[in-house]
Parts: structure tokens; sequence; C-alpha cells
């Protein structure tokens, strides 16, 4: 009898422990994981996007006055085209004449605050 | 059967019981802890913060950080690793394999792998994460002015809230509101992330779309042809630019690229073609100065570099 409510104890034992492994893999399911931008839910938690880009990369075409990267203190700050206050089909709403463009940081890590600096205020807020 | 021995039987089962008894309580104890445990064991290792030791600092409209999604995790470290000494952390989450990159022990990145959508049309791409301090607010606002929300704004442990959204010319990038504060308006180390270019068939629209989102400051630079060049730019900052898509380039669709700082663009290009990537843009001298290069990894993802060297710091400084 004893020995019976023994085995009945170790087969509890067991039980819960297969219990407890079907738990655990629960637990490692990739859930909340890699939500493609198709279906992606209104709010989830997780890391690493599903991106793919739908396109290649078609380059080229870049002329001698195409230029994509900073200022960079060379020579006097580039003149800047005429101010668009926005409207009349202008897209957005040009920096006072007053900023001169600015550059990049410049300082190095550890040194605090770098060059770069347009000598206008910029802005500030957003979102 | 002799009596003792039945007797000494009987003892030792009931010591046996007696033993079971004492144990169970322990059992379950343990059985209880590691149900505790289990989640936490199972639970996807976290993303490390984007700046460690936490900060208080916050700069909307910078670029602070970018994810590379790749069709082959391994193969994509072996490039980045061998042409910036990028090391990597593969982190367990789950089903998902991910990766973070730093450079001398600062984050330069994130790594996921994922499998090519069916049919093959799955470009690998590095994502542009722009700063923000109200993800919810921006994507009100983005989409007010035009936006598609490509992934609905989530929490990402340890590092904050994020969304991604197509602006409105097509061009992929998420926000990124950072639980640890932004990174620090520093110069881009060689090796690291430097600058940022929006390419679009309608520079104006689009900048103005982002100066909406983001408050910036917009620099309309002049140049000789129709291309514009405009500078986008928060705090005094240069942040990116938004340029137009050459007319040569009829497939193409807005996009965004962002640079690594290198010393000498030729020799990491003909480095990055050894390893395996294709060059795009061959090096060219920008029209400020310096030499960019634009290039596809081995599995197409696209990335620029752009020449950044110790005179230019000082001329900036200046």
């Amino acid at each position: 009898m004893t020995a019976r409510r023994m085995s009945g104890s170790g087969a509890a034992v067991v039980a819960g422990w297969l219990a407890l492994l079907c738990a655990g893999c629960v637990a490692t399911a990739d859930d909340g994981y890699g939500y493609g931008y198709g279906d992606a839910p209104n709010v989830n938690v997780g890391i690493g996007l599903d991106y793919y880009d739908q396109y290649g990369g078609d380059y080229g075409g870049w002329g001698p006055d195409y230029g994509v990267g900073p200022w960079r203190g060379d020579g006097p700050r580039p003149r800047r085209g005429e101010p668009h206050p926005g409207g009349g089909g202008r897209g957005f709403r040009s920096a006072p004449a007053s900023h001169a463009t600015p550059s990049i940081p410049s300082g190095a890590r550890g040194g605090g605050h770098g060059g770069g600096h347009g000598g206008g205020h910029g802005g500030h807020g957003g979102h | 059967m002799n009596l003792d021995i039945v007797r000494s039987r009987v003892a030792g089962r009931r010591r046996a019981g007696s033993r079971w008894r004492a144990l169970w309580p322990a059992l379950v104890a343990a059985m209880a802890g590691a149900a505790c445990l289990a989640p936490a064991i199972a639970a996807p290792e976290r993303v490390p913060a984007l700046v460690d030791p936490r900060g208080q600092e916050h700069h909307v409209g910078k670029v602070i950080f970018e994810e590379l999604v790749t069709p082959d995790l391994a193969a994509s470290e072996r490039f980045y690793g061998g042409l910036f000494g990028w090391r990597f952390q593969d982190l367990d989450a789950g089903s998902t394999r991910y990766a973070t990159a730093s450079l001398d022990g600062h984050p330069v990145g994130g790594l996921v792998q994922r499998d090519r959508r069916a049919g093959g049309h799955g470009q690998p791409a590095w994502l542009t994460f722009v700063a923000v301090r109200d993800v919810d607010a921006a994507r009100a606002t983005a989409v007010r002015h035009g936006a598609t929300v490509l992934l609905e704004p989530r929490d990402v442990p340890d590092r904050g809230r994020e969304a991604v959204f197509a602006d409105p010319q097509g061009a992929v990038f998420a926000v990124l509101a950072s639980s640890s504060g932004d990174p620090a308006e520093v110069l881009a180390e060689p090796g690291e992330w430097i600058w940022s270019s929006l390419f679009t068939r309608d520079p104006d629209t689009d900048a103005g779309f982002y100066q909406d989102l983001l408050d910036y400051e917009v620099f309309d630079l002049p140049s000789s042809g129709s291309d514009k060049h405009l500078m986008l730019a928060s705090e005094d900052y240069a942040r990116a630019s938004a340029n137009t898509l050459p007319a040569t380039t009829a497939g193409a669709h807005a996009h965004w690229i962002d640079y690594v700082r290198v010393d000498d663009a030729a020799a990491m290009v003909a480095k990055a073609r050894s390893l395996g990537a294709r060059v795009l843009v061959a090096p060219r001298l920008d029209r400020h100065g310096g030499h960019v290069a634009i290039v596809a990894d081995p599995q197409g993802a696209v990335f620029g570099m752009l020449e950044w060297t110790s005179d230019d710091d000082q001329k900036v400084a200046q």
C-alpha cells in the first residue's frame, strides 16, 4: 500500500516535471518577434525588425556637383539658396538667413561637446 | 517467511516512505523555483541599452542607431568584422538570430537574420533610426503628413520604443525613443556611422515632411543643376542631407543611406570588394570635400563610406 502511494507520488513528480518542461517549451517559443511589415499588430514587444527593402539599388548618374556629405569647414561656409518660407509648392521652411550652415559634431568621445555648430539657433523640440 | 525478515522489510519500506515524505516538500519547492526560473532562462536575451551607462541627453533628429536585416547573419558578421573590425555578440532571441555590433566597446548597430520573403524580392538593408522623444506622437505627425506606418510603435526592453514608417516618397526609416538617452554629440570614429543621406525624387517635399516630424532646420544649398542638396539640421548640427535621385536612376525609389566614417575611401572600397562587396558608386570627391563611396555588402545591403580625416575635424572645430 505504502509502495503504491510512493508510486503515485513519483508519478506526480514526473508529471510535474513534464508540465514544467512543456511550460519551458512555450516560453522559448518565438512569441512576439519578427513581425513583418505587412502583418504588424498594433503593439508588440520584441527585438529585431523584419525589414527587407523592395529595391536592390540603382546608383550612378552623380554629376560633378552632386554632393551628399556634410559641409566640412573648408573655405567659407556654403552660400545658401534663396530662402523658401514654405507654401507655393515648397515643402519646407528654409532656415533663417542668419543661421550659418552647420556641420557634424567634431569633438572626440569623452571630450564633451565639439564644434560644428552653425552659429545660430537650431531647431529644438519635435517629437 | 521469517517474521523478523518481514518486520525488517516493513521497517525498510517505512523508512523509504518517510524519506519520500521528507523529500516531497523539497521537490515541490524545487519545482516551484524552477517554474519561476524557467521563463527567465527561456526568455530572449535583451538588447543592450543604446547608452551605457544610462544618460540624460536627448537629440531629436539625430540618427542614433542602424539595424541590418540579413538572410545570413554569420556571413554579415564576417564581412563587417573584416572590413571595419566590428565585434559581435550573438543574442538568444528565441528563433530570431540577433547580434549586436560594437567597435572598441561602443555599439554601432544591430544585425538580425530573417529569411528572404517568398518570391525573392526582399533586399537586405540597413534601417536608419532617428531619435524622437515620443514615438506615438511622432506616429501621429508622420501619418498626418503622409507617411505610412510599417511597424506600429512597440517597446523594446532596455532599448526604448520604436516604430517604422515610409515617408511620403516611400523612403523607409525608423524612429526610436531611447530609454537610456541618446548618444553624445561626438565625432564618429573610423568604422562608426557618421552620416546619413536621403535620396528622393522630391527633396523639397520630403524635407518638409521631416521638418514637420523632427523640427529640422533645412538649409537649401545651391547646386548647379536641377539636383537639390538640402541639409537637415537640429541643435546646430547637420544630421543628414536630402538629395535628388539622379534622373538616370529611373527604377530607383526613395531611400536612406547611412555612411561609415573611413580614413581612406579608396582603400576601404578595395577591402570591401575583396570581402565580397559590390561597388555601386566608386570613390568620388564630394562637393564639400572628402571622398564618398556606396557599396552593397555580399548579401546586398547598401551602405556608404565617407572619408573624414583629422584635418576635417580641425576645420569644422574652427
